[in-house]
């Protein structure tokens, strides 16, 4: 409904029955309705440029015959504070949006937006080349005094998937063979043995085996050359210790319930067993042999 | 040639790392061949694996009681549904789903046919692919022949290898116990397909 406060204001028509909105002739007893109100036209009253204010009629908004009449000097002791004649026959207009108008155009935006999303994740193709950040130097097999880097960030070194464990097993008995010092995800083997023992190192998303994972190690000294210095090892990125402490003690508690050869999920870091070969832990080859392993091994 | 005993020190044998035989060191034919192997293995054998596991409906009653036991059981449906949809997406993508079982056991049994004649070697005195020691590529045919024979999944393909290629099974066995001693020999249940790998859940 269109109306006008000013009581100078010629146009202002009586609502018909039913009709909510603003009356200026007797106290209106209906729920006053959101309403815009303009400066009518022909009217003196016009809003002063960037007067116009939005606001909100309360519902429960009474507006008084009386108080309709700002410029008569009558009493407006029920009008809102947002509807003060001064403010807007003084100049300022008040101009109310229709709720329903707004949740409309909200909606409609919402639905434009999906109906966007919907149509470029169906008819607009990505390129199919993610350029991926390139993977770290490797040192190759056998290079002397080089980080033996298999799997870091995202390049997956353990196969086309990664999920199963044939790739991690794969990557297991390359470090065993080779007699790379490694240590494994819980630090123990897993489930039936080995399929699901992973030679990892650091933090990943979950015990599905697709992860970040990092494996660095020691490289035996070649070909009859004496044993080197120890090699700079990467640390390998901490876990992630942002579960509830409540909850890591029950993921330990559920750990220690667990039989030794069934398999764990366990998301904390690996723990290196010194000397303990076969549980997770693979002898360093730069040991003395009858030491613990070095603090190059140590150190990975 | 058979599987040699250990050296003594290995640091006097040129082109090795610890037990693993480097490229450099093998004959350019045989390394080749190693390689392609491996690479049927990883990009036709695996996915073989994975219809296995995720594709046939009994080998994924038991992933979901390996992988997912722990997932409480009202989420336990759609979690698993989710994730199946995912992996039968790439397994779409790849193209190994397109094909029909009998397809895939026949495919299956042509790879192990290739992997025996490549590898060759007799039941009691297998060799490895990098000679008398393994190579990168023994790791990966040993990997594919563990979680092929000793995951209770069924598959057409354990069950070709148990019936026509005890080579292969020995090789399998041999690595293990060399290279993984703490796993123990396998248990026959689980290669069977009747056990799970766990102990307690049997």
């Amino acid at each position: 409904m269109i109306g006008c406060l000013c009581a100078n204001c010629p146009g202002v028509r009586e609502p018909s029955r039913g009709e909510s909105g603003a009356t200026f002739k007797g106290t209106l007893q209906a729920p006053l309705t959101p309403t815009v109100l303009r400066p009518h036209s022909g009217h003196s009253c016009s809003p002063a440029p960037g007067a116009v204010r939005l606001g909100w009629i309360g519902k429960h908004a009474r507006i008084s015959g009386q108080a309709r009449l700002p410029h008569d000097g009558k009493r407006r002791a029920s009008l809102p504070s947002s509807l003060s004649p001064e403010r807007h026959c003084g100049r300022p207009v008040l101009m109310e949006f229709d709720p329903w108008v707004v949740s409309t155009a909200l909606l409609g935006a919402a639905t434009a937006l999906m109906g966007w999303k919907l149509v470029t994740a169906t008819f607009v193709m990505d390129k199919p080349a993610r350029a991926p950040a390139p993977a770290p130097r490797r040192a190759a097999l056998g290079e002397e005094n080089q980080v033996f880097v298999l799997h870091q960030s995202e390049a997956n070194i353990e196969g086309p998937s990664g999920s199963l464990s044939m790739f991690c097993l794969k990557v297991e008995a390359l470090l065993r063979v080779a007699e790379i010092e490694y240590t494994s995800k819980d630090g123990k083997p897993r489930a039936h043995g080995v399929a699901c023992s992973r030679a990892v190192a650091g933090r990943g998303r979950g015990s599905s085996g697709r992860g970040r994972w990092v494996v660095a190690g020691c490289r035996p000294a070649f070909a009859g050359a004496p044993p080197t210095a120890p090699v700079a090892v990467r640390r390998s990125p901490q876990p992630r210790r942002s579960r509830h402490p409540r909850a890591r003690s029950r993921s330990r508690r559920t750990a220690a319930r667990r039989s030794p050869t069934r398999m764990t999920s366990s998301r904390t870091s690996s723990a290196r067993i010194p000397g303990r070969a076969g549980a997770g832990t693979w002898p360093c080859p730069l040991a003395p042999p009858t030491s613990a392993p070095s603090p190059a091994c140590l150190a990975t | 040639m058979a599987v040699s005993a250990r050296p003594a020190d290995k640091r006097s044998l040129p082109g090795m790392l610890g037990d693993l035989r480097l490229p450099g060191s093998m004959d350019p034919g045989r390394l080749g061949a190693a390689r392609a192997l491996e690479a049927l293995l990883e990009h036709r054998s695996y996915y073989h694996t994975m219809m296995h596991r995720w594709g046939g409906d009994a080998g994924f009653e038991k992933l979901v009681r390996i992988f997912f036991g722990s997932i409480p059981a009202l989420l336990r449906p759609v979690i698993t549904t989710m994730v199946r949809k995912q992996v039968w997406a790439t397994l779409r993508a790849q193209g190994i789903a397109a094909h029909a079982d009998e397809d895939i056991a026949s495919r299956e049994r042509e790879d192990w046919d290739t992997v025996a004649a490549v590898l060759g070697g007799t039941p009691g005195a297998p060799r490895y692919l990098g000679g008398d020691h393994p190579c990168a590529e023994d790791c990966t045919l040993f990997a594919a022949l563990d979680s092929c024979l000793n995951t209770p999944f069924p598959s057409e393909g354990k069950r070709y290898l148990l019936e026509r290629h005890p080579a292969l099974v020995d090789y399998c066995d041999a690595f293990r116990s060399r290279f993984f001693p703490e796993a123990g020999p396998p248990v026959d249940a689980v290669r069977r397909g009747n056990a799970f790998m766990f102990r307690n859940s049997v």
